[in-house]
């Protein structure tokens, strides 16, 4: 497929043809930067429709969003403080621990499933009207967004509750919250094409994402040696999840070097899978379609 | 200078796959080798004039080799049965999904009237849903303010302005789908069988509309409603499974092509069984035919229908009467006697009796029609046989009239002094 876009006079011209334009990636690079103001404005709008429609319906609204975290934080506290299971916090007083775990790994979850699932509401606009469609990740992203800053806000109100005191290092905990969003949006937006055909790579991820919390240093801390350290160290949310940790609490292993590494790959790899998601959007139509 | 074509469709084609599961495999195959550079062996001779790749396994042409130029002012019509390949088409030119062959360019600002209330959020007000839509459609915030009166006027909701759309009618939602659409200024306009919900006065409203869109854009219109595609279209495509058969100006032509392609429903019999039509016959002149079968009939010419019943033993009488029924299923001719009802024959005496109708000067319009042979009881209390599509005419006259029928007046006039 090649579509080209350039103005002649005031009208801008679309060809279509089945060949391969030479860079498909540099093309739908220029479309997303030539669609990006009524992309960007849509998907305001979109996002506003989205919460403002939720939020009608609903009587506890943003309750939802704090009650899962906080639910998971009470049960692990509750398990660790009558000794049923023993978890290493390095040191850190647990409820905040599991707190700042459990809202680090929540937007690490929700940016996959945002994006995973962010065409699935506008499957009857796809095959009837033509709209800047990143707008739809845009939107998904904006939401997520939305929720983490609700979730830092809970752990501001947590942290001064539990009578801590509330460092500058918090903005740097936020910082980590947003980065492992991206990280989880990018893991979404590379699996939406496929899984938008098949299914089974969304139930797939859903279902690494329930047991990886497990494997992921949520609610313990890494070990400090063995194969369950090694494991841990090659997952790329662990060193979000601890040096977010760190830096909010203030002990803790923190792993700055590779908290970049994580970050600027991510960033990169969400782009690239936004470029995917432009790129796959009509094979998706055509065999979706309705 | 005159002003480029704003869509131009040379030679494009789309395949479709009948089984699900290839499909998303193919699917699949055509994304990874459109994003990996060392897998592109298949798409690259695709151009005009060269061969394509050939079809795999269970995909066919759901649209062949199309092509068509239009200009603003221009309306193509597309006509077809269901599945000839008019969606298809359309999303094609609304730059949804891309050809497996060919090339298709479009200039300006395309835009599709297709099931309007995609996209409306059924908890928010009718005022939100304007806004939200018409950023959809891709209209600039101020854009929106300076026409919102306009299309609250257009919709005309009332006070169901501020309500949740949830609480609207499908054809109230329908009107503010139309009015937000009918406010874009497209350069190319793709229209698809959108006046089907409404009431008489919006259709009308939504014609006249189009009507004025059609002035400033390049129109697709896409209808079963021929009316319609006589009152909007300058050039017409009749489409049969994937298949052009037919493009040109002369839209009677067109539609008698299109209307030629009903293969015609099955004969159906109905009714309490006592009278059973043995046989008819339908004759025009030369042309004749009997149960099953199509008369060919020239616009204005005699035409006779024949039927001979058997009856069962009780039956006193019947009354027997015609009815032809035009492809879109609506009766437009009843034939009967002179008190307007079906002519009533006595069956005393004999078991079996041969009915003839003679009409004189058909005054129906061109297209297919169905023949129904009614007989029921004097007292319309009870149907004895009711037979429907017992054979078919086909007529042909030379008009780009849409009217069901054309008759033919003695005109005078005389000249007035203006005094």
């Amino acid at each position: 497929m090649s579509e080209s876009f350039h103005n002649d006079g005031s009208l801008r011209i679309r060809v279509t043809t089945p060949q391969q334009a030479r860079a498909p990636f540099r093309r739908v690079f220029r479309e997303l930067t030539a669609n990006a103001g009524h992309a960007s404005v849509l998907a305001w709008s979109l996002f506003r429709r989205d919460i403002s429609a939720e939020h009608r319906q609903s009587l506890l609204g943003y309750f939802w969003l704090l009650l899962p975290p906080v639910a998971s934080t009470l049960v692990w506290v509750f398990l660790t403080s009558q000794q049923v299971i023993t978890l290493d916090s390095a040191g850190v007083a647990y409820p905040l621990f599991a707190l700042s775990g459990t809202v680090l790994w929540t937007a690490f979850n929700s940016g996959v499933m945002a994006t995973l699932n962010a065409l699935s509401g506008a499957r009857m606009l796809l095959p009837k009207v033509n709209f800047p469609h990143e707008a739809l990740v845009y939107s998904a992203l904006l939401k997520t967004g939305l929720e983490m800053l609700i979730a830092a806000l809970l752990v501001g109100a947590a942290i001064l509750l539990l009578g801590y005191e509330l460092r500058p290092a918090f903005a740097l905990f936020c910082l980590a919250l947003l980065m492992n969003t991206i990280v989880g949006a990018a893991v979404g937006l590379v699996a939406l094409p496929v899984s938008s055909l098949y299914p089974d790579i969304s139930k797939g991820i859903q279902f690494i994402l329930r047991f990886g919390f497990f494997l992921t240093p949520v609610i313990y801390a890494v070990p400090a040696s063995g194969p369950a350290r090694t494991l841990m160290l090659a997952n790329p949310v662990t060193p979000i999840i601890t040096t977010g940790r760190a830096w909010l609490t203030g002990s803790g292993e923190a792993m700055p070097a590779a908290f970049a590494i994580v970050s600027i790959s991510s960033l990169g790899a969400m782009i690239g899978g936004l470029i995917l998601f432009k790129i796959a959007l009509p094979f998706l139509t055509e065999r979706l379609g309705s | 200078m005159t002003e480029p074509s704003l869509v131009v469709a040379e030679e494009i084609s789309k395949k479709f796959c009948r089984s699900l599961h290839r499909s998303l495999w193919y699917g699949l195959h055509d994304l990874t080798s459109a994003i990996l550079p060392w897998n592109r062996e298949d798409r690259g001779n695709a151009t005009i004039g060269q061969p394509v790749r050939a079809l795999r396994r269970e995909e066919f042409w759901a649209l062949k080799d199309v092509s068509f130029e239009l200009r603003r002012g221009d309306c193509l019509g597309v006509i077809g049965h269901n599945g000839a390949g008019k969606s298809t088409l359309l999303k094609l030119v609304n730059g949804l999904i891309t050809p497996d062959t060919g090339r298709l360019t479009t200039r300006g600002r395309v835009c599709a009237l297709i099931e309007l209330s995609a996209g409306f959020n059924p908890i928010l007000t009718g005022r939100e849903n304007i806004y939200n839509q018409a950023t959809l459609l891709g209209f600039s915030r101020e854009e929106t303010q300076r026409k919102f009166d306009s299309i609250v006027d257009f919709a005309d909701i009332g006070d169901f302005l501020d309500t949740p759309l949830r609480n609207y009618s499908t054809g109230m939602a329908m009107r503010l789908g139309f009015a937000v659409a009918a406010h874009l200024e497209p350069d190319v306009l793709i229209i698809d069988e959108v006046l089907a919900v409404g009431d008489i006065s919006f259709r009308f409203k939504c014609m006249n509309a189009i009507g004025q869109l059609l002035q400033t854009s390049a129109v697709i219109f896409v209808s079963h409603a021929m009316p319609n595609i006589v009152r909007l279209c300058s050039e017409l495509m009749v489409l049969d499974r994937g298949q052009v058969t037919y493009h040109g100006r002369d839209l009677a032509n067109g539609i008698g092509q299109y209307q030629a392609l009903f293969s015609g429903a099955p004969q159906a019999v109905s009714g309490s069984g006592e009278i059973v039509i043995r046989e008819l016959t339908i004759q025009s002149g030369e042309s004749l035919a009997d149960l099953g079968g199509t008369c060919a009939v020239a616009h204005g010419a005699d035409l006779r229908f024949t039927v001979t019943i058997d009856a069962a033993e009780h039956l006193e009488g019947t009354r027997v009467q015609f009815v032809l029924w035009n492809s879109e299923m609506l009766p437009v001719l009843d034939v009967v006697a002179s008190n307007l009802e079906g002519t009533y024959i006595d069956l005393a005496g004999a078991r079996r009796a041969s009915v003839s109708a003679y009409v004189r000067q058909t005054e129906l319009n061109s297209g297919k029609y169905s023949l129904s042979v009614i007989a029921e009881a004097q007292d319309h209390t009870r149907t004895f046989c009711r037979h429907d599509n017992a054979a078919y005419i086909q007529v042909n006259a030379e008009t780009t009239s849409g009217a069901h029928s054309l008759t033919v007046a003695e005109w005078s006039h005389e000249e007035l002094s203006a005094s």
